[in-house]
């Protein structure tokens, strides 16, 4: 296929505009228009609210508060509205009626009520556009940029991995079980910053050291097929990962943090005497530039001029790891800026660089050393370089219709630097473009579009390759009332790998959500999800550790699965005490202590399902000790997932608890999948007193059952992991020192053969802005 | 007060992260393991059989208070090694014995009566043991379980004088 011919969907979307913007407007709406502006403050301390959500319903305007909590919504044809505002930690409100006259400004004011617990009002990923999140059909989990930043984390899976049916090995992200280690190549999530995807052009792997942790604003986590709306590697679900914007005011931040290992429990496993405990007390002998240590430096600026906003931020990283060839030199520097151009009119354009050289650690020597690397692989090394530019405009044309334009470039360019003169490299570049249209009238929220991607790698153990990607989608929501909402919707996707072989799909999806009372829902999902092999596993010829990974041209099927989910949440949520309380412990401790407990919860349990058609995984030949990727025949993923959300003490005490229990099965070879753990439980409390806050995290999955026999070394080395983290947190106005302790039980475990999970490790930190 | 109260919630949650689950992944145990075949009649006053390593036999020694300060020193010193109680009145079983690496001189099947003073060695490993010779050492290695180190023990033994089955002077 010429690459012209791509263009195609590309204009009937732009057409489709057109006519459906003329549809959207009748003539009245075209001459006159009002404006609704306001403001948006805390009920309970009049303080004006930041980033607020202002929504027009049954539209597609919305707009957010400034740094004052004033709204502006422009171009709202004559007639009445219902407004709403939302933020998370409060309450939302609905305005009825709001009446918009010609020409003129219509003033509302929003007193949002805090509410004991802390869910996101709206999210952007389910549907490919906002959303209450309580509409969405999917389970979804929500980690913000306090969760993010209380955890003081280099690469942003270390915080994914506290939540729910979330597993990283090696850098894989597993929602549910769905993806267990392929030798980091695939991916059955689908990674993206900020709506755009994320994804290794060669590995079809994820690339989590190029995210600018210090400028997250919050992480999506859909969990289950989203291919409906955003193809192949969104099977089992997306991460979305949400940036911050610029901000109206000038600001700087600046994050510096430092941490040191401490020893392995086995004074045999003591591989070196840079462990800084060694020494520490001896004076004489300490020497901070040899110790085994790591840190983290984050500058950014921040500020608008007019209409333009602009973020800039240098990022330095340094570690020397934790085992032989563990440590790593790191930069990045990231450019966002937002423009306004004029009403409903929004430019967002991002620049993300970022250089790692890292030593390479495959496998250990052997169980009585796991922190020495195997013989002969000292000093082995990879340089790895990435870029990433992305684009997207937007516009509200009328309160109908907004459509959004995507363009992204990414770049990964690796080496190998070992010492045995391999020099393998691959260098693959993505891009991507879309055109996405959304049209609300009445019951219904139309989204449909146009996606084109192009992936060119060229590799030593590749080669080179072209891949192509048409995609056309569309999805409904109608709502028929309140209380019952149904989405349905499909896409289509032509894959090629130029050449060689092409393959297209067709990705139905339908969910349901009913909310037969106020503060209970249930929804109902399912949906057809795939995903193309990528370059790695159809065409990686290499050899490393003794284990030859062999192509597999035949490779040219898609994975397949039917997703089903059933789940229900539900809410009780509790007054704040201070609203009707004045008794002091001193009086009567007992009553004081009933009157402050009123606890909230949020209980979800969902059940899934998923079917697997040509499941692509690694297939061992133990007589040879290779591996080549193929198509196994049928697999299955069931299980069930249950979260606890609980807050008590007017919001000084809050917890959260995960579970979720997976059933893995390679129907055809009966046994469980590769990688899977059958339980799965996370657990967070976190405590605020005054200026402190304490937390506490832990995490058990249950012992990998089936791993791929070719790497076995003869032991049985898997274990159940138990990881404990804890952290202090003092907020000094706009300064922040936290202490935080990782691995607090120095727990060994590994999640792959012979490759230590980190040991024990302290970090400090301060976080500041001015 | 009311802190106090908060803080005491503070100190539970941090006691519970205290909770302990050991260390995980340890050092793979290094030793021997393999089978034993038991002949002829098991004692009544047998209080438990177990199988016994020494890294050196003490050959000449006798006398049973030269040989009592023989086992302490050896215990202490991390040279003896021995088994869980095997299970009694079997006539065959497998056992486990972690040791630590280096050469053991001497692998036995060791009877001890109510009395630990009258402890016997009823079996003792031979690598051949078609053309048995003398007893066998074995060399252990850092983190592998050495396979095959199967034992024939005979009660018969229980009855005779010395508590081994070979104890002249080295060979």
């Amino acid at each position: 296929m010429k690459v012209y011919r791509m263009g195609i969907p590309y204009a009937g979307i732009l057409l489709g505009i057109l006519l459906i913007s003329r549809a959207g407007m009748c003539k009245d709406e075209i001459r006159v228009a009002g404006r609704i502006t306001g403001k948006v403050t805390d009920a309970k301390t009049g303080k004006p609210l930041y980033g607020a959500n202002i929504l027009v319903l049954g539209t597609v305007l919305g707009a957010a508060s400034d740094m004052e909590g004033q709204f502006f919504i422009h171009n709202l044809p004559v007639g009445t509205y219902d407004v709403e505002a939302s933020m998370m930690g409060y309450k939302k409100e609905i305005k009825k009626e709001v009446p918009v006259l010609s020409g003129k400004d219509t003033q509302i004011a929003f007193q949002l009520e805090p509410t004991v617990l802390q869910q996101p009002a709206l999210v952007v990923t389910a549907s490919k556009r906002t959303q209450h999140l309580e509409d969405a059909p999917t389970s979804i989990d929500v980690v913000d940029k306090k969760d993010i930043q209380a955890r003081n984390v280099t690469t942003l899976d270390e915080v994914l991995q506290n939540t729910a049916g979330v597993g990283i090995i090696n850098g894989q992200i597993n929602l549910r079980g769905s993806t267990g280690w392929n030798l980091a190549a695939g991916s059955r999530v689908l990674l993206m910053v900020d709506s755009h995807p994320l994804i290794n052009g060669d590995t079809g792997g994820l690339d989590w050291d190029v995210i600018p942790v210090e400028e997250v604003e919050r992480v999506e986590i859909v969990k289950g097929a989203g291919s409906a709306l955003y193809g192949s590697n969104a099977m089992a679900g997306m991460v979305n990962i949400l940036t911050r914007d610029p901000t109206p005011y000038p600001e700087t931040r600046l994050r510096l943090s430092w941490g040191f290992y401490d020893e392995p429990a086995y004074p045999q496993w003591r591989w070196t005497d840079r462990f800084l405990t060694y020494k520490f007390f001896d004076l004489n002998h300490y020497d901070p530039r040899h110790t085994l240590s790591f840190e983290n430096v984050d500058l950014s600026h921040s500020r608008s001029l007019g209409n333009v906003g602009i973020l800039l931020k240098v990022g330095r990283k340094r570690s020397s790891g934790y085992m032989e060839n563990g440590d790593y030199s790191r930069w990045n520097v990231l450019g966002k800026t937002k423009v306004h151009l004029g009403s409903n009119k929004t430019l967002t354009v991002m620049g993300n660089w970022a250089l790692d050289n890292h030593g390479k650690f495959f496998e250990w020597a052997s169980q009585e050393s796991p922190m020495v690397v195997k013989s002969g692989k000292l000093g082995d090394r990879v340089r790895n370089e990435k870029a990433n530019v992305y684009a997207t405009f937007q516009h509200g044309i009328n309160r109908k219709l907004a459509y959004t334009l995507k363009a992204n470039v990414y770049r990964n360019n690796w080496q190998n630097l070992f010492h045995d003169d391999d020099s393998t490299y691959a260098i693959t570049d993505r891009f991507g473009s879309e055109a996405q249209v959304y049209y609300s009238s009445g019951k219904h929220s139309l989204t449909f579009g146009s996606e084109l991607t192009m992936h060119h790698t060229r590799s030593l153990i590749y080669g080179k390759h072209d891949t192509r990607d048409v995609a056309l989608y569309a999805e409904d929501e109608l709502k028929f009332s309140p209380v019952l909402i149904a989405t349905w919707g499909t896409r289509y996707d032509y894959h090629s790998v130029v050449g060689i072989s092409s393959d297209q799909q067709i990705s139905p999806r339908a969910g349901l959500v009913f909310r037969p009372w106020n503060k209970n829902s249930l929804r109902f999902s399912v949906g057809h999800g795939f995903r193309a092999p990528s370059i790695a596993e159809v065409f990686a010829e290499y050899t490393y550790s003794g284990i030859k990974v062999e192509s597999n041209l035949d490779l040219k099927k898609a994975e397949r699965a039917w997703s089903f989910e059933f789940g229900t949440s539900q809410t009780w949520e509790g007054r704040l005490t201070k609203e009707f309380s004045t008794l002091s412990f001193g009086q009567n401790p007992f009553r004081w202590a009933l009157e402050h407990l009123n606890p909230s919860f949020l209980l979800d349990v969902a059940f899934f399902w998923s079917q697997y058609k040509n499941m692509i995984d690694v297939e061992p030949n133990l007589e040879t000790n290779t591996a080549k990727f193929m198509n196994l025949g049928r697999a299955r993923i069931r299980g069930v997932e249950t979260r606890l959300q609980a807050s008590t003490f007017d919001r000084h005490l809050s917890a959260t608890l995960g579970y979720t229990y997976i059933d893995p099965m390679d129907l055809d070879a009966q046994r469980t999948l590769y990688y899977r753990s059958r339980h799965r439980i996370v657990t967070s409390v976190e405590f605020r007193l005054g200026r402190f806050s304490f937390g506490w995290d832990y995490r058990y999955a249950s012992r990998i059952e089936e791993v791929i026999p070719v790497l076995d070394s003869g032991y049985d080395e898997r274990v159940p992991m138990h990881v404990m983290d804890g952290r202090i947190l003092a907020d000094l106005g706009g300064t922040q020192i936290g202490l935080e302790g990782k691995n607090l039980g120095n727990y060994h475990y590994t999640l792959r053969q012979r490759f230590l999970e980190p040991i024990r490790h302290f970090i400090v930190t301060l976080r500041t802005k001015f | 007060m009311k802190r106090f109260v908060l803080w005491g919630i503070v100190g539970a949650i941090f006691y519970t992260a205290s909770c302990y689950h050991g260390h995980g992944l340890s050092p793979l145990p290094s030793g021997i393991q393999g089978h034993i075949v038991f002949q002829g009649v098991w004692p009544d006053s047998t209080s438990a059989v177990r199988v016994v390593a020494l890294k050196s036999f003490p050959w000449g020694v006798t006398n049973r208070d030269s040989l009592l300060a023989f086992f302490q020193q050896a215990f202490l010193t991390g040279n003896l090694g021995y088994s869980d109680p095997l299970p009694l009145f079997s006539e065959e079983c497998d056992y486990v014995l972690e040791l630590n690496p280096g050469l053991w001189e001497r692998i036995s099947v060791v009877w001890f009566p109510d009395n630990l003073m009258g402890l016997k060695e009823i079996g003792t490993y031979y690598e051949n043991p078609a053309n048995p010779g003398t007893p066998s050492s074995v060399v252990i290695t850092s983190g592998r379980m050495q396979k095959g180190i199967n034992i024939a023990a005979d009660f018969i033994h229980v009855d005779s004088e010395s508590p081994f089955l070979e104890s002249g002077e080295k060979p």
